[in-house]
């Protein structure tokens, strides 16, 4: 396997550790994500979470994509979401995919078609309603924040 | 009729392990906060961080990262259509070349 297939739910050290200088590197622990795009040693990854959404809000905020029972137990797991509002661009490479020499790189499952249409579904909609795009990299120093303007929402 | 008002600072009591009760207050000690007002600094952030979930999305961007095209592969059983719909919403969410 030379590229992580499309859809596929795949062990990474997601960057998700504090203190905010952790995420640009390696996450202290394996944890499983959402492989949404890659490009040429490039991977997107969207973050998973077990269980459903647990939220203080009145409603489920846009980006979170839920699995029950019968629908994580098609791709081997217990019931989880995805969470879009947090996402990741790392590279194809060992630090990030602590299983990509072993056998099956790691990928627990790959999403079937159904999946495959909601999630990008979703992330259209968080992409529309969302008001602020934060990147956090390369060390806390680079914090690049895009805020769409009411012109571009329009 | 309840003339009763309620507070608008209404109070509520936290019982913590001893060990942690005693780092509590050692941590505002050294903040030079009182312990309440230490306790009082975690949640507020807790709940500005809550609520900020509800209107930002987090790119991390690893340090190793090249620039990205813009562009993705196209998945196996993806049509054309699709795959462009797909690339259009994560330039989107990740940002479109040139842009950090």
């Amino acid at each position: 396997m030379k590229i992580l297939p499309l859809g596929a739910f795949v062990w990474t050290k997601f960057p998700f550790g504090d203190p905010p200088e952790a995420r640009s590197r390696p996450g202290p622990v394996r944890h499983i994500a959402y492989h949404l795009g890659s490009d040429t040693g490039l991977v997107l990854l969207a973050y998973t979470s077990s269980g459903s959404w647990r939220g203080t809000g009145v409603s489920r905020p846009p980006g979170i994509v839920e699995f029950d029972v019968a629908e994580a137990g098609r791709v081997n797991q217990k019931p989880f979401h995805i969470d879009l509002r947090t996402l990741a661009k790392v590279t194809l490479t060992l630090d990030w995919f602590p299983d990509w020499a072993a056998g099956g790189h790691g990928v627990v499952a790959v999403a079937g078609a159904d999946v495959q249409r909601r999630v990008p579904e979703a992330a259209r909609l968080l992409g529309a309603r969302m008001e602020t795009i934060e990147v956090r990299g390369i060390g806390s120093d680079l914090t690049t924040v895009r805020t769409r303007t009411e012109r571009d929402r329009d | 009729m309840d003339t009763r008002q309620k507070s608008d600072t209404p109070g509520i009591t936290i019982r913590f392990p001893r060990g942690v009760c005693e780092r509590v207050m050692a941590v505002a000690k050294m903040e030079r906060r009182s312990t309440a007002a230490y306790i009082e600094h975690l949640v507020e952030q807790d709940l500005r961080r809550r609520d900020e979930q509800d209107r930002v999305v987090w790119v991390y961007v690893a340090a190793d990262a090249p620039e990205w095209s813009g562009s993705v592969l196209r998945g196996e059983d993806e049509t054309a259509e699709q795959h462009a719909e797909r690339t259009e919403i994560l330039r989107g969410l990740f940002g479109e070349p040139g842009q950090a």
